[in-house]
């Protein structure tokens, strides 16, 4: 049965088209076929807590081979499978790196023969299924809570869908002579801006150098720069904008009701200012703000 | 044959994929997802409690266990439920803005070796010296404000400047003490500003043949070190190392000794666009007479962290400053009956975090009763600094390349403990 396998399947691949072809005979069974290749070269790591002169060895890299639930709920990298894409699955492709690499798996020992990985791949590539298999019971155990959950995060989550995307050479051209502009993540479109030391001190007049990100500014730090009242208006024109910090400037806060119209902002510092008392009850109605920091200002 | 795309990459729509069809049927509602997510903390103060703290008489009392607490108590703080010891009265005030983390554990019990390993996330090894957080977090995130360095150890005698393996312009400058700041850091009276240009420029005519010919990359940044000096020398924001600007009250609040100013300079340089401040307090190494040494040194880390917590948050600058105490070990729950002491415990031990995204008012992981193991959620220096990562922005996956080629990550594959953020 085996043998069959692996002959329809180098067969099937010359000609392309693997999976579509395979009829659910030819289907390669996980219990049989690929947890014994699993179970020799993997779990001995991969497996059960082992005890070693006396200390407690857990599984590597948090994941367990020899469980349904730990294969799906991956390893402190994440998921080791994605269903169809073996390219994408580090149960496969992890095993076929060059032996050199300090990636590859197994990291102890052989590596896989040619056979077992192609057959990892196309069980892969026809869906992973596990058949009946569940392997080791597990409690269920902590999860680490997905980042998700966060408040912080949930509001970005939210806005990101709002904001058009940015190519990597227009944010690199704004973030020049001392101007920090980057992306609050590696794949986010909103953007961190941080004014603070520009090498050209930054003004109410001249903050249009952003004009055209200002949908997509989620903080924006203006501490200590020039900026006066005049800089609410065009603040207001930031209507994704989260985090604002205008302490140790020259603001008094006539014309602060503008920022009414960024209606995501929930942390405003004006510390160390001279914000004027007369100005509270227009903050009072800007009702998105959760944190106001006034230590040191006219408030 | 190097694959350069990350393990993160992988998990970039895999989860799509395996979490709708497969997990909810295990119970298991939600994977992994990319860890990184977003940018918490601007900066970074690192408050190293140099000698090993005893957990007992700081974060973790034991008052259930009084031959293991000794004299001391417990009290409440202000947060419902969680107690500290009573020789961190203030802190006890600040509860809300912290997470203490108890569950520490580490297999490192000499000093050397456990502050290596604290600062870097790795084994110290003889074959390569790594980097500090400090280093690190330059180098991924780039400095602030350019005319100071990014990266300043205060209370430091400039033994150990932090770059390991990375370029002289990754260390960190060393300042021996708070009060003095930075000595010979403004011209001489007599010096005239085109007296100084050149002899700057007769330096660097002197420099060129040899850099032309030899272009190596640490020869680069030492040249590059008199160009940040000077930068710094004229920059206005040199005065954020002079703890004369502030006032007298202000300066006896934070303790008027080297922990309360340093963590005051801290405040200031953090304002000033410093990356991240590593502040040492010295003197935790209490293997005799530990409650009289106790009442000296608690007192210095609970007004000058307690105040720093508290100028931060009014200033609005602690939801991007995360603030940490540490300590390289603990102190072994059980009193020497010879000295009244308490010897090195690498076991189980606590440290403490806040700002920087970090929920406060939360206890993480747990020891037993009389504080000899962890119970719940152990806790290493890897995760740590995995989780210092992850405040700031950066992927704890991502590769840096020592010059040999070598990979590390920072906080050398730590799990994030993502339970501790808001």
């Amino acid at each position: 049965m085996k043998f069959k396998t692996i002959a329809t399947i180098c067969l099937l691949s010359v000609s392309g088209y693997a999976s579509d072809m395979l009829d659910e005979s030819e289907k390669i069974d996980f219990e049989s076929t690929i947890y014994p290749i699993l179970k020799e070269h993997c779990v001995r790591c991969h497996g059960p807590d082992q005890n070693k002169n006396g200390k407690i060895k857990k599984a590597s890299a948090d994941l367990r081979l020899d469980s349904l639930s730990a294969i799906m709920r991956g390893g402190e990298g994440g998921a080791v499978i994605k269903k169809g894409d073996p390219k994408k699955s580090p149960l496969y492709s992890l095993t076929i790196l060059d032996p050199d690499d300090d990636d590859i798996m197994p990291s102890k020992g052989d590596p896989l023969t040619k056979n077992q990985t192609e057959l990892i791949k196309d069980w892969i590539l026809q869906g992973a299924d596990f058949g009946s298999w569940v392997g080791v019971q597990l409690d269920k155990g902590k999860v680490w809570a997905p980042i998700t959950d966060s408040p912080f995060n949930k509001t970005i989550d939210k806005l990101e869908k709002k904001v058009r995307s940015l190519s990597k050479t227009e944010v690199k051209n704004l973030t020049r002579k001392g101007y920090i502009v980057q992306p609050m993540s590696k794949e986010s479109k909103l953007l961190y801006v941080d004014l603070r030391y520009s090498e050209t001190k930054t003004n109410s007049s001249n903050f249009k150098y952003l004009s055209k990100v200002l949908n997509n500014i989620h903080t924006l730090d203006l501490s200590k720069t020039d900026v006066d009242d005049k800089i609410f208006s065009q603040i207001a024109k930031c209507k994704n904008l989260v985090k604002l910090n205008l302490s140790s400037t020259a603001i008094t806060g006539k014309g602060v009701d503008a920022l009414k119209k960024c209606e995501n902002l929930e942390s405003l510092n004006i510390s160390n200012t001279k914000f004027n008392k007369s100005y509270q009850a227009s903050l009072k109605k800007i009702s998105s703000i959760k944190k106001l920091y006034t230590w040191n200002s006219g408030i | 044959m190097f694959n350069e795309s990350s393990r993160r990459n992988f998990i970039k729509g895999i989860s799509a994929c395996t979490l709708g069809v497969t997990l909810p049927a295990f119970g298991i509602e939600k994977a992994l997802l990319d860890p990184v997510k977003y940018r918490r903390a601007k900066s970074v103060i690192f408050i190293n409690n140099s000698g090993g703290m005893s957990h007992l008489d700081t974060f973790d009392p034991k008052p259930e266990s009084p031959e293991n607490a000794g004299p001391l108590k417990s009290i409440k703080t202000n947060v419902t439920g969680i107690h500290l010891c009573e020789t961190l009265p203030k802190l006890a005030q600040c509860m809300d803005k912290m997470a203490v983390i108890r569950s520490m554990t580490s297999t490192a019990g000499a000093h050397e070796q456990a502050q290596y390993l604290m600062k870097t996330g790795y084994d110290q090894r003889g074959t390569i010296r790594h980097p500090d957080m400090g280093a690190w977090l330059l180098k991924q995130s780039g400095w602030i404000n350019k005319a100071l360095p990014g990266f300043v150890k205060i209370n430091s005698s400039g033994k150990s400047l932090g770059n390991g393996f990375m370029p002289t312009n990754y260390s960190a400058l060393p300042i021996n003490d708070p009060k003095t700041g930075i000595l010979y850091g403004k011209k001489h009276k007599s010096i005239t500003q085109d007296r100084f240009d050149k002899r700057i420029d007769k330096l660097n005519q002197l420099n060129q043949k040899f850099l032309s010919t030899i272009k190596a990359h640490n020869v680069k940044s030492y040249v590059d070190i008199y160009d940040d000096a000077i930068n710094m020398m004229d920059s206005s924001e040199f005065d954020a190392f002079d703890l004369k600007k502030e006032s007298q009250a202000t300066r006896q609040k934070y303790g008027e000794n080297k922990v309360g100013q340093g963590c005051l300079l801290a405040r200031r340089l953090i304002e000033s666009g410093v990356r991240f401040v590593e502040v040492k307090t010295k003197g935790w190494d209490t293997h005799d007479n530990n409650f009289e040494k106790i009442a000296d040194l608690c007192p210095t880390i609970d007004n000058g962290i307690s105040a720093l917590l508290t100028e931060l948050d009014e200033r609005g600058l602690l939801e991007e400053t995360l603030v940490i105490c540490a300590t390289e070990f603990g102190r072994t729950p059980t009193i020497t009956d010879r000295s009244n002491g308490r010897n090195h415990y690498p076991k189980a031990f606590s440290m403490m975090m806040a700002g920087g995204g970090i929920a406060g008012g939360q206890v993480f992981g747990k020891t037993n009763k009389s504080g000899h193991e962890v119970t719940e959620n152990p806790v290493k220096f890897g995760d740590i600094n995995a989780t210092i990562a992850y405040a700031c922005g950066i992927d704890p996956a991502e590769r840096i390349f020592s010059p040999t080629g070598r990979p590390f990550v920072m906080g050398h594959k730590g799990k994030v403990i993502t339970e501790l953020f808001s």
